[in-house]
């Protein structure tokens, strides 16, 4: 648990107060329901926010490792032998992660297990799917360069597919968090003309302050996870 | 003694929170490698870069204290930019090793422009995306929040249109603040609260303003 979660438990408290507060009468069954929705929107917010960080994490991983390869493959055509190069890329990485990965690759290389079977260790265990050659090193070589050409690829056609979704999801978030609770204030307008109650105004408050921030943040959720995944 | 008095100087003018764009990075990265190819030495090269830039200074002096401390690793560098640091390596190991670096510097700089081009569109597209969803919390809701307002004043009479009209003002403020942080947050998951609020609060403040502007007028609209 974070700051981040304190904050929204804090928030979605003070929100089923007012909320409470707004409902003079004090009917507490309908105070218990307010409760239980604003610790359900905090939750929903909790899972988004869980969800996403893991996502981005991960993909910063995979991101550097995959440019430490880069700069593997850079050493090696400089004419460096294995270890010399795993120990440049080990020294320049910047993710803890990917850093403990190549000096447990280089570790193994010493005991006597080919650099293609460690390697491809490290893939499976920052789940990168990768088709390489472990058989011989010219072969791993070529499979390595083949590799990241084809992930370089993707990563490309996977941000023109981010860009264009991003129009469709401007215009979702602009419907979510305007048009619909602009909307739900005019129908509590209607209501309230034809039976002037302050039940109405509890009803628009828990639509407005917990049922539809927490639409939004799921949809806003969705949109981010395509744009990590597709972009970083 | 005098060199350290000024390096002070020079910290104290920048403070710790100065940062460097991808931008001025690359630049330097074009400035290093045009002196390098003159035959100037990797660390001439970093000094001569710098010119009379202070910003550009400091990254000089900073550095060149950074490689020739022989610290081992990158948790040592002065800086936390991490194409700073991928260019100080490549320095580093081009003094290490004696070999030509040119090309390397080469292409960093053509890796940075291809990075910095490709994460600024992207960057503004979400950018014109996340402004959109913000003039429609912080202008247009509002808006829509006083006509409400004033159609509540106008058909109803007595204390409930007062009551009603003090929610509504509470329940658009709540939903102006919660509606601009969820925006700012999950675009961006790895930022810290602190930062997020700094980012939206500003914005939030300017909606419940225009709110409150819009139903002072709505009281005098019937």
């Amino acid at each position: 648990m974070n700051t981040k979660h304190f904050f929204a438990i804090a928030a979605s408290i003070s929100l089923a107060l007012l909320l409470i507060y707004l409902n003079k009468p004090s009917d507490l069954l309908l105070s218990i329901i307010l409760l239980a929705i604003a610790t359900i929107s905090c939750s929903i917010y909790f899972l988004c926010d869980d969800y996403l960080r893991g996502i981005y994490s991960k993909k910063i991983r995979e991101s550097a490792l995959v440019d430490s390869l880069f700069q593997f493959l850079h050493y090696r055509s400089k004419g460096n032998t294995y270890q010399r190069s795993l120990s440049y890329i080990i020294e320049s990485s910047t993710v803890t992660e990917v850093k403990t990965g190549f000096e447990s690759v280089k570790r193994q290389i010493r005991l006597g297990r080919s650099l293609g079977e460690a390697l491809g260790d490290l893939f499976k265990l920052h789940s990168v799917n990768s088709n390489f050659d472990f058989s011989q090193d010219n072969v791993l070589h070529n499979s390595l360069r083949k590799f990241l050409s084809l992930y370089s690829k993707a990563r490309d056609r996977g941000s023109s597919i981010a860009l264009d979704s991003l129009q469709r999801n401007s215009t979702i978030n602009m419907f979510l968090s305007t048009l619909l609770p602009s909307f739900l204030l005019f129908i509590f307008v209607g209501t309230s003309v034809i039976s002037p109650s302050q039940t109405g105004l509890l009803f628009i408050s828990l639509m407005i302050l917990i049922v539809v921030p927490s639409i939004y943040a799921l949809s806003s959720t969705l949109f981010s996870r395509r744009l990590i995944v597709e972009t970083t | 003694m005098l060199k350290q008095l000024k390096l002070f100087n020079l910290r104290m003018k920048f403070g710790k929170k100065d940062s460097f764009s991808d931008a001025e990075i690359s630049s330097l990265a074009v400035n290093l490698l045009a002196n390098y190819r003159k035959g100037n030495s990797a660390l001439k090269s970093l000094e001569i870069s710098s010119g009379g830039d202070l910003k550009y200074k400091r990254i000089a002096i900073l550095a060149k204290r950074y490689l020739l401390s022989n610290a081992e690793g990158l948790e040592k560098s002065p800086f936390t930019e991490t194409n700073l640091n991928i260019l100080l390596k490549i320095i580093h190991i081009g003094i290490i090793t004696g070999t030509d670096i040119s090309k390397n510097l080469e292409d960093f700089a053509e890796w940075m422009d291809a990075k910095m081009e490709k994460e600024n569109k992207i960057r503004s597209k979400v950018n014109g995306m996340q402004i959109l969803s913000l003039v429609g919390i912080v202008f247009f809701f509002p808006l829509f929040s006083g006509i409400t307002a004033s159609i509540v004043r106008s058909s109803l009479t007595g204390i409930s249109a007062g009551t009603i009209v003090n929610g509504l003002r509470l329940i658009g403020m709540g939903y102006i603040v919660i509606a601009t942080l969820i925006t700012n947050s999950l675009l961006k998951p790895a930022r810290t609260i602190v930062s997020l609020l700094r980012d939206s609060l500003p914005m939030a403040l300017f909606g419940c303003i225009l709110q409150t502007v819009a139903y002072t007028f709505s009281s005098y609209a019937i």
